[in-house]
Formats: C-alpha cells, sequence, structure tokens
C-alpha cells in the first residue's frame, strides 16, 4: 500500500501573541496543523497493518520549520516531498502543487490522507480539490477507516448524523480528529527523523494555474470580558452567580 | 450579478440572507426537497443525491453565474472546494459577512477563531457561509423544476444514520455548556436538571459530542460546530481552547466553573468561579429549588 500523506505546518494559534487587535504572527511558535497528525498516524497505521510506504508531502505557504516537519517525519514517515516557494493560503493552489508534483516526480499512491482542515485558515477545501485534479474519489470527515483490498470503507461524521460510504482506491480520504490518537515520537526519533530522505521541490518547476485569492488584512478577533474571579468561596460565589442570573433575567 | 444557491433544503433560507444583501438581479437554487424562498428558480433533484451528484448537477448549472454560494456544512463545504476547483474559480470557505464592489470582499474567521481575515476575490467565485449569524429569508419562489439526475457515483453510500436535528442552538437566551470536565453520561442529568430550571438549552465542546457521543453534534459550540449569542453562556468544566470560544465571542455574559485556577477559560470569561462543577452545580442546583 503507497500511502502520501499531506501535512501543513502552522502557527500555533493557542500561542499567537495579540496586540490590540494585531495578531503578532512572527513571534508565535510553528506546529504541525493538528488533525494532520491524525492522518499521519492513520497512514503509518495502515502501513504498519498492509506493508508499503508512507510518503508526507508539505506545501509551504506559511511558516516552515524543519525541526517541526521533523516531528512530524517521526511519526513513521518514510520520506518526505517539501514543496517551497508559494506564499499565499489558497488551498486550490496548495492543491495544484500537490497534484503537479506527485505527477512529475512519478510518486505512486494507492490512498492520500490528510485532515479534515487545518488549524490555521480550516477550508477544508484541499482534499475535495486534489480530487478533482487528480479525478479521483473523495472521503471527506472520516472518522472511522477500513483498507480492504482495492477498495476503502469509512463512516464520514456529519453535523447531521453518519454516512457509512466505500470507494474504490486510488481514493484521498480527509480524516477528523476522532479517527485515532496520534503517538508523539521520543527525541530520539525525531533525531533520526532528520536523516530520512527529503526532496526538496521549488514552485517554479510546477505549473500552478489556479484561481487568485488576495487576503487584504488579518486581524485580532477578541472580546474584552469582566475576567472576575469569585474564588471568595462556595457561598459567596452562589450568592454572586444567582445575583447575575438576576439581572440577566434568567431568573426572576 | 446572477447568483447560483446550492443547498440542502434546510438551510437555504438561511443562506439566501447574505446572498439578498448583494442585490442579486436574478437567483436560482439547487436543492434537494421544497424550500419556501423567494428565488426566481428552485431546482429540486430528486434522488438519493450524494456529494458527487451535487458536483456534477452544479457544475454543469454554474454557466452565467457570477457568485454561487452554498452553506459551510461539511458537505457542502467538500461540494464547493469540488466546483471551484473543476470550473476553475476561486473560493473562499466559511463566510461570515460579504460585500460587493467590483470585487467580492468577504470575511472568514482564522486562526482557531483567534482572528478574522478579509479576503477580495474577482467574480465569478465560489463562496460558502458560516450561517450562524443569519435569519432565514422566507418567501416563495417565482418558479419550480424536478430533476432526476443521473451521476457518475465515485463514492458509494452504504448506509445513512441520520438524526434529526433537535436544536439550534444560535438562537438560545440561556446556554448551559459542559466540557470534558464531566466524568461520565450519567451526569448530564444534573447538568439537564440545572438547564431545565434556568429554562437553558444545553450544549457541549467537540470532545463530547464528537468522540465521547454523549450529546448530538448540533449542541457542540465553536469553530467547527455552532456559533452562539446568548444572554448568558454557563461553561462547566471547560478548558477555554480558542476554537471552542469562539463560538460564544458574541455571548452577552459568560459565566464559567473549573476547578484549576489557571484555565484559560478564566481569561474569556466575565465571571469565573474556581470550583469543582460536581460541587457547584448541586449546590446551584439546590438554591434555584429553595426559591
Ligand atoms: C481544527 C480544530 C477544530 C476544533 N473545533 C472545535 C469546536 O468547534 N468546538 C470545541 O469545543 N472544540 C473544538 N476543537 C477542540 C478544542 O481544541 C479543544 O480540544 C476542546 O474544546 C476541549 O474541550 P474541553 O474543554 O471539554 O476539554 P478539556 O480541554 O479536556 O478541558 C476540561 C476542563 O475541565 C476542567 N475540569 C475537570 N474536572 C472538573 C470538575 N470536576 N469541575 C470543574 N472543572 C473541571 C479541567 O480543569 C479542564 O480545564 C477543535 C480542535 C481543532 C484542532
Amino acid at each position: 500500500m503507497e500511502v502520501v500523506v499531506c501535512v501543513k505546518l502552522a502557527y500555533d494559534e493557542t500561542q499567537i501573541p495579540v496586540e490590540g487587535d494585531i495578531l503578532l504572527l512572527e513571534r508565535a511558535p510553528v506546529k504541525v496543523s493538528d488533525i494532520d497528525r491524525n492522518a499521519i498516524e492513520e497512514a503509518v497505521r495502515i502501513k504498519e497493518k498492509l506493508g508499503g510506504t508512507v510518503t508526507a508531502i508539505t506545501v509551504v505557504t506559511g511558516p516552515y520549520d524543519e525541526t517541526v516537519l521533523n516531528e512530524a517525519i517521526a511519526m513513521g514517515v518514510d520520506r518526505a516531498v517539501i514543496v517551497e516557494g508559494l506564499r499565499e493560503h489558497n488551498p486550490l493552489k496548495t492543491a495544484r502543487a500537490v497534484a503537479e508534483t506527485l505527477r512529475r516526480k512519478g510518486i505512486k499512491y494507492d490512498l492520500i490522507l490528510c485532515g479534515e482542515g487545518s488549524s490555521d485558515q480550516y477550508s477544508c477545501a484541499f482534499a475535495p480539490a486534489l480530487a478533482e485534479y487528480l479525478s479521483i474519489p473523495v472521503l471527506t470527515f472520516v472518522g472511522k477507516l477500513e483498507v480492504d483490498g482495492n477498495c476503502v470503507r469509512a463512516e464520514r461524521f456529519l453535523e447531521t448524523g453518519y454516512e457509512r460510504v466505500e470507494s474504490d482506491l486510488p481514493a484521498i480520504v480527509s480524516v477528523t480528529s476522532e479517527i485515532n490518537e496520534p503517538r508523539i515520537p521520543s527525541v530520539l526519533q525525531v533525531m533520526k527523523a532528520g536523516r530520512k530522505e527529503k526532496v526538496q521541490v521549488r514552485s517554479e518547476e510546477l505549473d500552478l494555474t489556479a484561481p487568485e485569492l488576495k487576503v487584504s488584512e488579518i486581524r485580532a478577533y477578541v472580546r474584552e470580558r469582566l475576567r472576575k474571579k469569585l474564588d471568595g468561596g462556595m457561598e459567596t460565589a452562589l450568592k454572586e452567580i444567582l445575583e447575575i442570573l438576576r439581572e440577566k433575567g434568567v431568573i426572576s | 450579478m446572477r447568483a447560483l444557491l446550492i443547498s440542502d433544503s434546510l438551510n437555504l433560507p438561511k443562506l439566501l440572507s447574505p446572498v439578498s444583501e448583494l442585490k442579486p438581479s436574478y437567483v436560482e437554487a439547487i436543492t434537494n426537497a421544497d424550500s419556501p424562498v423567494s428565488v426566481d428558480r428552485l431546482l429540486i433533484l430528486k434522488g438519493d443525491i450524494t456529494n458527487d451528484c451535487w458536483v456534477d448537477v452544479a457544475s454543469e448549472r454554474a454557466k452565467g453565474f457570477d457568485l454561487i454560494a452554498l452553506p459551510a456544512s461539511r458537505d457542502m463545504r467538500e461540494v464547493a472546494a469540488r466546483i471551484a476547483a473543476r470550473l476553475g474559480l476561486p473560493y473562499v470557505s466559511g463566510v461570515t459577512q460579504v460585500s460587493i464592489d467590483d470585487d467580492i470582499k468577504a470575511s472568514r474567521l482564522c486562526f482557531g477563531g483567534r482572528g478574522l481575515e478579509l479576503i477580495s476575490v474577482k467574480l465569478p467565485s465560489v463562496l460558502s457561509f458560516d450561517l450562524s449569524a443569519f435569519e432565514p429569508s422566507t418567501g416563495s419562489p417565482r418558479s419550480k423544476e424536478e430533476l432526476g439526475p443521473r451521476c457518475d457515483r465515485r463514492m458509494r453510500v452504504l448506509e445513512r444514520r441520520g438524526k434529526v436535528a433537535e436544536v439550534d442552538l444560535s438562537k438560545a437566551e440561556t446556554i448551559v455548556s459542559v466540557g470534558r470536565g464531566l466524568k461520565r453520561k450519567e451526569d448530564l442529568e444534573i447538568i439537564r436538571k440545572l438547564a431545565s430550571l434556568l429554562g437553558a438549552e444545553i450544549a457541549c465542546t467537540r470532545p463530547i459530542s464528537a468522540d465521547l457521543k454523549w450529546l448530538p453534534e448540533e449542541r457542540h459550540v465553536g469553530m467547527t460546530g455552532v456559533r452562539v449569542r446568548p444572554r448568558l453562556y454557563l461553561a462547566l468544566g471547560i478548558s477555554g481552547q480558542i476554537q471552542h470560544v469562539v463560538g460564544f465571542r458574541d455571548a452577552e455574559t459568560v459565566v464559567s466553573v473549573n476547578v484549576d485556577p489557571e484555565a484559560p477559560i478564566g481569561e474569556v470569561s466575565d465571571y469565573f468561579v474556581i470550583a469543582d462543577l460536581y460541587e457547584f452545580v448541586p449546590k446551584l442546583i439546590e438554591a434555584l429549588e429553595r426559591k
């Protein structure tokens, strides 16, 4: 089984300092986009069960940190392909870059995995767009996955219920965070991951025709709260809460 | 401007609201059941419509339209991106606000809800809308047509286990929300009791609905769930991760209860009770019953 897993590196949104309505992105650490870690875990589990290789592809569109990529590789990836030279967050263009890279580098795939959405933009557009560019089936928001011969069976987790689906391989699957618990590699494994095969691709080598988006501004979306701590014991807290409930018209 | 809406029949009336604000000259909607919307033409797809079908039908019809609008539900996020890729159009997902001059200017959340992004795109383009802040816009279609599409099914649906949505939390005035501070499913009973005393709806964090399946998905608040705007949001045993917090950003007042004085929820609450919810909730119930 040849599994390709698509990985995005992103600013850690839980650690972005905010000043007024400005997000200080350059001061935020970089991480592997959360749900992509579930995709890597799933890819590695499939390899462990069925044999084959796991190739990770990352298209650098924002921050990049090699040690962070090594953490992803250390989960059990055999080789990594890094596409550099793009600057914008446009999932359709990223999908085009992956489709082009697979084709030009002759990378084989039976199954392509990625996360349902990235932790920064959460467009959930990459997997569907890639499926269109490669003309293969796509199963999105998959919370349970099973590979059976030349076929994948999956359970899609939707707002309105669950859908059991199947398709032939090759296919692309976007997974939800409920599918598994990603392993955490040891420091030694991360160090060793630095020596795994890495293939560099420049975006200029690729034909990246895709529609354009222009991000004109990003600002903080936080709302100031009173932040009053009620730590003076249970009785006082209760009294205050009852008072607030009354004030808000919740109780009379 | 000519607009094409693509939506399940339930979301369609809400989807029409932001599109109407752009003053389109002609509006056509493709949906899967009759829907009370005032559009120029309503196309109702009959039969078992999978995502592959939506994409095939919509891509066929989209020629000549300037704006293709969908709800940002999970299925429709897939459909939207595929239509855009197939037709070579720009796509913006999860739009919360939109305006038009020469280009479309759309805002949407980013970084788990910590940021708001302003994006401009040229028409024609595809937009999916975060509908939680929009009211349904109802009326009746000027013309109606049924279609029985034949589609290429790359993905086969074996079984659907649907649940009828119980509530629309975006309307709730008072919300009692629980997180993983709740230890067992049975303990939802005391939460239910509290909610009924307060006349509140129950909501939760994503792990409670998605991982543990203690509550249905439409009760999960946050970036990937509903966004709510109650007068009071009572957060019990919730740590306060940004993806959840963005969901109650527009609440008037936020009260939280957490055992951990350092929990990030303290920073995004008006009143932060540092207590064990298993002590606090029964006491609060008692006090409410005494009245
Ligand atoms: C792309 C992406 C999208 C996401 N979207 C969403 C979303 O839309 N909505 C969402 O909710 N999450 C979302 N998440 C998950 C989110 O990051 C958090 O993991 C989640 O919100 C945490 O849920 P929690 O607060 O219930 O659990 P935890 O983080 O485990 O917090 C439990 C809290 O309970 C407290 N506690 C424990 N025992 C008690 C007690 N006896 N009394 C009082 N307090 C107690 C603890 O101190 C802790 O603070 C998303 C994640 C990603 C990566």
